[in-house]
């Protein structure tokens, strides 16, 4: 049992709509950030020991400041837990408990790499990458088992499928997306920020272009190559052409973000960085997005049920406030209302429809109202010229407030029939 | 010359990986997880908002190897005379006067060396649900589960039932 479970509540229809949006746009907060903290740890920590400049350089390229942490970090991690949480309200998966488990590993990886970024110590940063790199690999595959409902009853291990070739690749797409945006980001701020920008004769200066441009290059020639292997692996219950549209796009803007950094190798410039960076975060959203909707395709009759279900919960929740319902005793009003509602759709009382008229079948149960509701909780074939009656999943009260309106009808009829 | 030969390989190669995309869509197309039906029948209609049992329709779900596709008998039982103004109820009820059945397309298809029974399943506990998904919430029937092997073997193990070769190929 989940911690946050005691904090969700049962969705209402328009959950549906506005619950996806929420949590595309906490990912585009946080998973960029995420990428990027990724890709510039590994950097920094790599190139602790031989250049502690670069080292510097590279984890001050993101968060250099607490409130980073906390706006693009901690909120965001908290919020996607129990937005997710919500999302899948009453799935067969504890993907509440999953997200726990996760998010503790997440904040505890990012406290580490907050302390590596105040002391440079090499065994904290390590630590801290190791964390984040394995936090974020239990992330891909929760959101990757939310895309296969079909496995969700079969789930029982602590860790969810975390050694398929899908995840893998889902995590191939997702540290890719991180190194992308990190090359861009490095080429931005180093030398079009004017705020952060490195001085021409800074001794780094020449490794973080070559840096940037590398990373920029090599992940925008490497992701469609995962993005093909990833629609190919697909679950075909999962796909949409919305899916394979995003997908294509993806895969031409980053032609054009290759492009653009082959021409500034080329030129040994870094003009065209800004668009490259807008390039990069447009390809991030893109890819996200078609994540999401291939988890929504996968789900969609899940989340209609959902949505059903919460309608019928208001429906009835706003008949029981307008006193239509009185549940402590049978009323012939609510069974009018049933007739209405339910019963006329095949029977009427003086005509055979798809089941009997009433006037032929309801006088038998005039001195026996306990056989009428009998039938009313378990309808049975009576009369071979006629279907079965499908059992209409009534209460108790529904049911005797239905077989008292028909007894009470029958008597009105029976006594305007007797008096012409 | 150079920079024209690196713009025509990258090019050429992004190129490729959009029609890879398109080659990977085509054949998600052929799949085709949820056919078009000669009848627009609905489950979210039946199963779910009149809540029919799905046995009502499919009446030997638990009784033998096949749920059966329903005899149109069983439509036309209620619509002989209900929802008769409903252009797809039309279609059916041309198809009963002209006594012909309707064309189904098969959805959840086994290959033949697969010896799969309805009876045993649902004996056995097993919803209908399970292997069909949420049906009552589909408009139009589509496949979700990849009724592959290793899928039926996971189910198989979990609830220990035997999972020899013979058990489902005969």
């Amino acid at each position: 049992m989940g911690i946050v479970e005691h904090l969700l509540l049962p969705p209402s229809a328009q959950h549906f709509g506005l619950l996806p949006l929420l949590i595309f746009f906490l990912l585009m907060l946080h998973l960029p950030y995420v990428g990027l903290l990724m890709v510039s740890s590994a950097l920094s920590v790599a190139h602790r020991i031989p250049r502690p400049g670069l080292a510097r350089q590279f984890i001050d390229l993101v968060a250099a400041n607490r409130a980073g942490w906390l706006i693009f970090g901690i909120i965001p991690l908290v919020c996607l837990l129990l937005l997710l949480s919500q999302y899948l309200y009453g799935a067969e998966i504890p993907i509440d408990l999953y997200l726990e488990r996760f998010t503790v590993i997440a904040l505890s990886s990012m406290f580490l790499l907050f302390v590596y970024q105040r002391t440079l110590n090499p065994v904290v940063g390590v630590l801290g990458h190791l964390g984040l790199v394995g936090s974020y690999f239990f992330f891909v595959s929760i959101m990757d088992l939310v895309a296969h409902p079909g496995r969700w009853m079969f789930e029982y291990a602590p860790l969810p499928h975390v050694f398929s070739i899908q995840v893998i690749v889902h995590f191939g797409i997702f540290s890719l997306l991180g190194i992308l945006l990190t090359g861009a980001a490095i080429l931005f701020f180093n030398f079009r920020w004017e705020e952060r920008r490195l001085p021409d004769d800074a001794p780094a200066r020449n490794q973080m272009l070559y840096w940037g441009l590398g990373l920029l290059a090599g992940a925008s020639v490497l992701i469609p190559v995962h993005i093909v292997w990833d629609l190919a692996t697909a679950p075909s219950q999962a796909l949409s052409y919305a899916a394979f549209g995003l997908a294509i796009a993806v895969v031409a803007l980053l032609c054009l973000t290759c492009l653009a950094a082959v021409a500034m190798l080329l030129g040994k410039h870094t003009k065209l960085a800004t668009p490259a960076l807008v390039l990069a975060i447009v390809v991030f959203g893109l890819v996200q997005f078609k994540g999401l909707n291939l988890q929504a395709t996968a789900n969609q009759e899940f989340l209609r049920l959902l949505a059903q279900q919460a309608e019928t919960t208001r429906d009835a929740a706003a008949a029981a406030q307008a006193g239509l319902y009185k549940p402590s005793e049978p009323d012939p009003e609510l069974g009018r209302q049933i007739f209405d509602d339910r019963c006329s759709a095949c029977h009427k009382w003086d005509e055979k429809v798809v089941g009997p008229a009433y006037l032929d079948v309801v006088p038998k149960y005039a001195s026996d109202a306990e056989k009428l509701k009998a039938f009313l909780r378990d309808p049975v074939k009576i009369d071979p010229a006629f279907p079965v009656m499908p059992n209409q999943g009534l209460n108790e009260i529904e049911v005797q407030s239905v077989a008292v309106y028909l007894l009470e009808e029958l008597a009105a009829r029976t006594a305007e029939g007797g008096a012409k | 010359m150079k920079k024209a030969l690196i713009l025509m390989a990258v090019s050429g190669f992004f190129a490729t990986c959009i029609a890879a995309i398109l080659g990977v869509g085509f054949l998600w197309y052929l799949e085709d997880v949820a056919p078009e039906q000669p009848i627009a029948f609905s489950h979210v209609r039946h199963a779910g908002e009149l809540a029919l049992e799905c046995t009502k329709c499919h009446q030997y779900a638990d009784k033998g190897k096949r749920a059966t596709v329903p005899a149109m008998s069983i439509c036309a039982e209620c619509h002989g005379k209900m929802e008769t103004d409903n252009p797809e109820v039309k279609k059916l009820q041309e198809y009963l006067a002209e006594d012909r059945p309707v064309e189904w397309v098969k959805v959840h298809d086994l290959p033949w060396h697969v010896h799969f029974t309805h009876k045993r399943h649902i004996k056995a506990g097993v919803e209908c649900r399970t292997c069909h998904g949420d049906v009552e919430g589909m408009p139009r029937m589509r496949r979700v589960r990849s009724l592959e092997m290793g899928w039926c073997v996971g189910c198989h193990r979990m609830k220990e039932a035997s999972t020899d070769c013979l058990t489902c190929h005969k």
